[in-house]
């Protein structure tokens, strides 16, 4: 077999293995255990004692706009999550606080100001509504 | 202009095939359609993208249906432009005789367009933070 056949078979393989590991890493909603301080959240206006989804935004997102629309809809069904959206370039101290790497970032804020998860991508809308669902039962 | 988030996938697809394709049968001339099909994105717009038109045409015929979701032209005609330039080294590579440098960098937009058909990964997205991260400052507002 030619070499150089070899090494296209190799990197159409590791481009497979990239675009599944991609795919399943995508818009998952992981528990996350960092808190924001209360000047953080004064900055990205969350509403003081309620949930918020706080989505991490760039210019000409089109997942960043299909987000909003999943965060939009799972605060619909309840009436107490605040949805809120911060652009990379006016909030990059917070963006490397929080070591945010790609947009959009979502994360679920707790009303004592805690990350309870995160999710880089589209969220998922049923892991997100069962994040939220769990920190009702539990409280906060 | 908003396009269709199928577009570029399906493009990229195309892109994926012809390339492996010219890899494969050490067709200088296939890539050379590649190059130019990327400049014809890149410089001219998406609107005039050959592979784009193809989408559109197959969509209407086959009736695909009305798009999932939008996204703006800038960031995948930029994807097109990254294209053109690394493509386009690699033609002129093997134009000058580099030949390991210039497939080499054919096999780099293979496994890249490869990653944008299987996944939809949105590349301004994924590097517009980084970037900022790296380089950027508080941008102040005028």
């Amino acid at each position: 077999m030619r070499p150089d056949l070899v090494v296209l078979a190799a990197v159409v393989a590791l481009t497979a293995l990239a675009a599944l590991w991609w795919r399943a890493r995508d818009g998952r909603v992981r528990p996350a255990h960092r808190s924001f301080t209360q000047a953080e959240l004064e900055a990205v206006a969350a509403p003081p004692g309620a949930w918020t989804l706080l989505e991490v935004v760039v210019p000409r997102c089109g997942p960043c706009a299909a987000a909003r629309q999943v965060l939009d809809e799972v605060a619909a069904r309840r009436g107490d999550v605040a949805v809120r959206a911060i652009g990379v370039d006016e909030h990059i101290e917070l963006v490397r606080a929080h070591r945010v790497l790609r947009a959009p970032t979502v994360f679920v804020i707790d009303p004592a100001g805690a990350v309870r998860a995160r999710a880089a991508g589209v969220p998922d809308p049923g892991e997100l509504g069962r994040v939220l669902d769990r920190s009702y039962v539990g409280g906060p | 202009m908003d396009i269709d988030v199928r577009g570029p996938r399906f493009s990229a697809a195309i892109t994926f095939a012809v390339l492996v394709a010219a890899f494969a049968l050490h067709s200088v001339w296939l890539l050379a359609l590649q190059v130019a099909v990327f400049a014809v994105a890149a410089l001219a717009g998406l609107r005039w993208s050959p592979y784009g038109n193809i989408f559109r045409f197959l969509k209407r015929r086959l009736d695909w249906g009305p798009p999932p979701a939008t996204e703006p032209e800038a960031p995948p005609r930029f994807a097109q432009l990254m294209g053109l330039l690394f493509t386009g080294a690699g033609l002129a590579a093997l134009l000058g005789g580099a030949d390991a440098l210039g497939w080499g960098l054919v096999l780099v937009v293979v496994a890249l367009s490869g990653l944008l058909a299987a996944t939809g990964l949105c590349v301004g997205c994924e590097t517009y933070t980084l970037g900022r991260r790296l380089f950027g400052h508080r941008r102040s507002h005028a």
